[in-house]
């Protein structure tokens, strides 16, 4: 009961400066809002590429000459494929195009002819025939196109291409294809006018996983003009990418926290007279040093729990419901076809956890630290001053 | 003055605050379960079927669009001297784990155990 | 010799010295030894700055002696822990500041239910003590005021409902007529009288005539420079 009248009177307290409070409480929650959009975004989009990318393949090899990704013999496969432990090695054509019409890159892929071709998450199907193709929900878009019509596309040689669209990729895969083009492998061949017997790199299927490493080592011995990739080395950059302590994000993560720091300095800085008297008054009439700490310690807790839940629900639905969209555009740079994130609510409650730790803990310190003197001093010496 | 009222009222509200953020953990812990049944896998098969290997993020450069196939030279490849100028490339960290890799195969690292021949 | 079983309050050669060892050191109180009995009505009359503030500070345990004893019904209040020291605040005395210290953002209810706050009390009980009390004192009706709106005699009335409010064996008064006309120091001294007729103790400082003059009034003590001057008066 007792605790109950000291939380009444902490909220009274609070209310009497209520436009001073109500300003902190929302400072305070748009700092959570923003650290917790962070690392909801920052996770998710974790999670997610580590399961989405698990499907890449086992061994990419690429060609490096002056210190730059060069085209690859694609004679190269033929020992590549003598190396025990490799199974499937398929030359890879792939590149960009720069699309003057909306100023945006395409990633222009190609198929071979193998099943499947349809896909889940493609509408229509996968380009079997000759000037066929199948785009990314971004390029469709950009280029206002669909299944039955066409899409040109402007050759290095200054030639518009016209391609059939056969298929257009669903909204659930544009984190993968928003910006794809996907060709058969000789259309694309042709539209780059890349060399013969050239590829743009070689795609290893290595029997066991462990495996990888010693495999690598080994195509690296065979031509030590190349640069082989392991899909544990593009999954580990994708977690780089998107750990919360790298890039532009920790910026932000940095700059939200200074300010969340500069408000709890600023009150662990000093009580004013009028709360020091109010102290000295409440403690000559009776209130013991426990319960005016106690007092303090509500009202700190009343201003950071509020403060982050509502800040916490904020930055849920920022990034759940809304797909991130403030934060979207620091992240997008120049990009000019950026897919919607809708992402999947992956969370680390670790997270969330360090988070309240490293906000309400020193908020609350901060709004009981500095009444600390006047409430352990004698009543008279606090009115007297 | 009712009595008691503003802790009625913050109690009821944070109670309804946790509720709420309970409540969509919970929802989210499900849908995250559903994505990981039936929408990760259709991706996956994508990724699979079209032989990807980055996300489909940022296009405005090359290393951008696939920094898991960028070398460390790709950002300044335009001249010696020329700055990473494309603002994704801030966000777009150039992997660690990558040159690593790259460091460990010059050396001549791989496997101590000899190729299972 | 008091009889220890009915002192409420004994100090033996109690000293307060403030700013201690630093050029601007004042020694407040100066070895001052006194006993007040259950139903005084004691009065220390002085002029300003002779040290009657801070003696009634030492005995109402809001400050502690820099040298000597206080003894609050027989127990040595060095002795006693902060939280115990509190207690006996709360229960056994009402001091009313000669600057009132109200809260002046806060109701004249708010205001007289403060103390009643860290007592194991339910709130409608603390709304019947706080009622009764304001009625005793004719602001019944004023409850939902705030302060900082009342007249200088009704801020009054307000500091000492709020003295009052725990029941309060002993009434500890600072200057209480400093800032009142005389009409309405006469009416503050019949609410003293009244005080002392159900029972409790009061302990008085000031330098006004109307008070120490008054016939409640059992005893009177001369402070000057912090001590106790010469015989007492009946």
């Amino acid at each position: 009961m007792r605790r109950l009248k000291i939380l009444e009177y902490a909220l009274s307290s609070l209310w009497r400066r209520r436009f001073k409070n109500l300003s902190v409480v929302t400072v305070y929650a748009f700092t959570i809002a923003a650290l917790g959009s962070i690392l909801l975004l920052t996770h998710s989009l974790r999670v997610e590429a580590n399961q989405i990318l698990s499907g890449a393949p086992d061994l990419v090899v690429q060609r490096v000459l002056a210190g730059r990704h060069d085209l690859i013999p694609v004679d190269y496969a033929a020992a590549l494929r003598e190396i025990p432990g490799v199974g499937a090695v398929s030359p890879r054509i792939w590149g960009y195009h720069y699309d003057a019409m909306t100023g945006s890159n395409f990633t222009l892929i190609g198929i071979d002819d193998r099943a499947p071709y349809e896909l889940e998450l493609l509408d229509g199907a996968l380009p079997t025939g000759p000037m066929e193709c199948a785009v990314g929900a971004g390029v469709a878009r950009a280029r206002s196109t669909r299944v039955g019509h066409e899409l040109t596309l402007i050759s290095g040689d200054n030639v518009g291409v016209v391609f059939n669209v056969v298929g257009v990729f669903r909204a659930g895969s544009d984190i993968l294809t928003n910006d794809l083009v996907v060709l058969r492998t000789p259309d694309l061949v042709e539209f780059f006018g890349l060399p013969e017997g050239r590829a743009v790199d070689l795609a290893l299927e290595v029997h066991n996983p462990n495996e990888v490493q010693t495999v690598a080592a080994k195509v690296k011995r065979l031509f030590p003009d190349t640069r082989p990739i392991a899909r544990s080395e593009i999954l580990r950059t994708y977690d780089a990418v998107f750990h919360w302590r790298s890039g532009m994000l920790l910026t932000l993560f940095a700059s939200a926290l200074v300010a969340f720091s500069i408000l709890a300095w600023d009150k662990a800085t000093g009580i004013s007279a009028d709360e020091r008297r109010e102290i000295g008054i409440l403690k000559a009439i009776g209130w013991g040093t426990a319960d005016v700490l106690e007092l303090k310690l509500w009202e700190g807790i009343a201003v950071s729990v509020t403060a982050f839940l509502v800040g916490l629900i904020a930055a849920w639905a920022h990034v759940f419901l809304f797909g991130a969209t403030l934060l979207a555009p620091v992240i997008k740079g120049w990009s000019v076809i950026f897919p919607e994130f809708r992402l999947t609510p992956y969370v680390d409650l670790y997270q969330i956890f360090v988070m309240a730790c490293l906000t309400v803990v020193p908020y609350v310190a901060s709004t009981v630290v500095p009444s600390w003197k006047a409430a352990i001093t004698d009543p008279e010496e606090v009115i007297r001053k | 003055m009712t009595a008691m009222a503003k802790h009625r009222v913050f109690l009821t509200l944070t109670l309804l605050e946790i509720g709420l953020l309970a409540g969509l953990l919970a929802q989210g812990r499900t849908a995250a379960r559903r994505a990981s049944a039936v929408e990760v896998p259709a991706r996956r098969a994508v990724a699979q079927r079209l032989g990807l290997t980055d996300l489909a993020l940022w296009t405005e450069a090359r290393y951008t669009r696939h920094p898991s196939q960028a070398d460390l030279f790709s950002a300044f490849q335009d001249f010696p001297s020329s700055l990473d100028h494309f603002p994704a490339g801030s966000v777009v960290v150039a992997s660690g784990g990558l040159e690593a890799f790259q460091n460990r195969l010059t050396a001549g690292e791989g496997s101590a155990r000899p190729c299972a021949d | 010799m008091s009889d220890a079983s009915t002192s409420v309050i004994v100090t033996e050669r109690v000293t307060k010295v403030y700013n201690r060892g630093r050029p601007d050191e004042v020694r407040a109180v100066d070895g001052v030894s006194l006993s007040v009995l259950r139903g005084d009505a004691v009065v220390l009359q002085g002029p300003s700055g002779s040290g009657k503030t801070s003696l009634l500070s030492l005995m109402a345990c809001m400050s502690r002696p820099t040298s000597g004893r206080v003894v609050v019904d027989g127990r040595d209040v060095a002795r006693v822990g902060e939280e115990a020291l509190a207690e006996i605040r709360r229960r056994r005395f009402g001091f009313m500041f000669q600057q009132y210290h109200l809260i002046p953002e806060l109701t004249v209810l708010e205001n007289v239910l403060l103390p009643l706050y860290p007592v194991a009390m339910g709130w409608s009980e603390m709304r019947r003590r706080a009622d009764a009390v304001l009625t005793t004192l004719d602001m019944a009706g004023k409850g939902r005021r705030k302060v900082r709106s009342l007249s200088g005699g009704e801020q009054q009335r307000v500091a000492i409902a709020r003295a009052l409010v725990n029941d309060p064996e002993v009434v500890i008064a600072d200057e209480p007529t400093a800032h009142l006309d005389r009409a309405l120091a006469r009416d503050l001294m019949q609410v003293l009288h009244e005080l002392k007729r159900q029972g409790r103790t009061l302990v008085i400082a000031t330098h006004d005539p109307l008070v120490f003059e008054h016939p409640l009034v059992s005893r009177r003590l001369a402070v000057r420079d912090g001590r106790i001057e010469g015989k007492e008066r009946q």
